[in-house]
């Protein structure tokens, strides 16, 4: 399994949606890290290092993982594991995740 | 043109970010040439202008203060300004005493979404305007034992933004604003817009920032927001329903201040 520590592979201080927003967008998360990963191998992505979230970045990240990147409800469902001490940041990532499966 | 500062006593944070974003615009503009002012007598109000650099907008020359010199109520005002959602220009200097503020998290999360408003929804076209002008600035400080930080945009403001909103039709709109029709008209509409949470961008997945500017109030017990746009206002604490007003003059842009109580050290 493929870990991605957010604050350290990627940055403590993750906002924005798109690349053209600022250095650490959803999209380039999305795009550089959580997409290659989840199509070698199942991949678990650490949370809890980020100062915090700002829905755009969240919506891009994972929510894109569906509507971009093209990754099935069920792919997710069975290779990507949040690892968060914050449930409604769980919540809230699932739900963008659904709310784009709904509207592709 | 000269700005006579002498006999200022006090300066508040909302007042003073409005006067340094417009004054910063200028400058960028390069028509800020002829411009300078009036060093405040006032020493705590010097140390203000100095500390966050509006001394130097004022080609007033800034004195080194030695930290020490510092009152609490002007050692923890910061300044920033940008373009980009760069979350780590107002985490990092906080550094460790971001421990202090309650619901950190969700605050960052306010924040951050409120910079990349500036650039989604606040000015008019991108592609029309140079990009530079899509500028946010900011201001935070600890004054009795409260933390704030105010974040304004020289836009167009979240009424006109909304107005212009074309996924939101006009009718279903005014359903949403007359629902409201306890509040002002013009706050009637920044309370619209949180409830809808769209403004100009008309794409389904886009459009919940304004959320996250609110959510860290709702957790926090005492902790209180500020939405001035265009001519109206909203006020939210905790869980109280929203305070709105609107006012004769116009905010040209939309700032938003969070206050929160800061944790003591036997919370932390």
């Amino acid at each position: 399994m493929k870990t991605i520590s957010i604050d350290t592979d990627f940055s403590p201080f993750p906002a924005g949606r798109y690349r053209n927003d600022g250095p650490n967008s959803g999209e380039r998360f999305r795009d550089d890290l959580l997409a290659p990963a989840l199509r070698m191998e199942e991949t678990q992505v650490l949370l809890d290092g980020a100062v915090g979230f700002g829905s755009s970045f969240l919506e891009e990240a994972f929510g894109g993982l569906v509507r971009v990147a093209r990754f099935t409800h069920s792919d997710l469902a069975s290779r990507l594991k949040l690892v968060t001490k914050d449930p409604h940041l769980r919540t809230e990532i699932l739900r963008y995740i659904e709310e784009a499966r709904a509207q592709s | 043109m000269r700005i006579e500062f002498d006999q200022t006593e006090q300066v508040i944070s909302c007042g003073t970010i409005l006067l340094m974003a417009e004054l910063d615009r200028l400058r960028r503009l390069g028509v800020a040439k002829r411009l300078s002012g009036k060093r405040p007598k006032a020493i705590v109000v010097r140390q203000v202008f100095d500390q966050v650099g509006l001394s130097e907008l004022l080609r007033i020359r800034p004195k080194k203060w030695a930290a020490d010199d510092l009152p609490e109520s002007v050692k923890h005002w910061r300044f920033r300004s940008g373009t980009l959602t760069e979350g780590q220009q107002f985490a990092e200097p906080l550094g460790g005493f971001s421990s202090r503020i309650p619901q950190f998290g969700r605050l960052y999360a306010g924040v951050v979404e409120a910079m990349a408003n500036t650039k989604a929804h606040a000015y008019p076209d991108p592609a029309t305007n140079p990009a530079d002008t899509a500028r946010w600035w900011m201001f935070w400080q600890v004054r009795d034992q409260v933390f704030s930080v105010s974040i304004i945009d020289l836009g167009i403001g979240i009424p006109k933004s909304l107005s212009q909103s074309k996924r939101w039709g006009r009718d279903a709109l005014e359903q949403v604003v007359l629902s409201l029709s306890r509040a002002e008209p013009v706050a009637a509409r920044i309370l619209a817009a949180i409830q809808i949470g769209r403004t100009r961008t008309e794409l389904p997945h886009r459009g919940k920032g304004l959320a996250d500017v609110v959510d860290v109030i709702r957790a926090s017990p005492g902790a209180r927001l500020t939405i001035a746009s265009d001519r109206g206002l909203v006020r939210v604490e905790s869980e109280d329903a929203p305070v709105t007003r609107d006012y004769s003059t116009c905010l040209e842009g939309t700032l938003i201040q969070w206050m929160l109580p800061l944790r003591s050290e036997a919370e932390l």
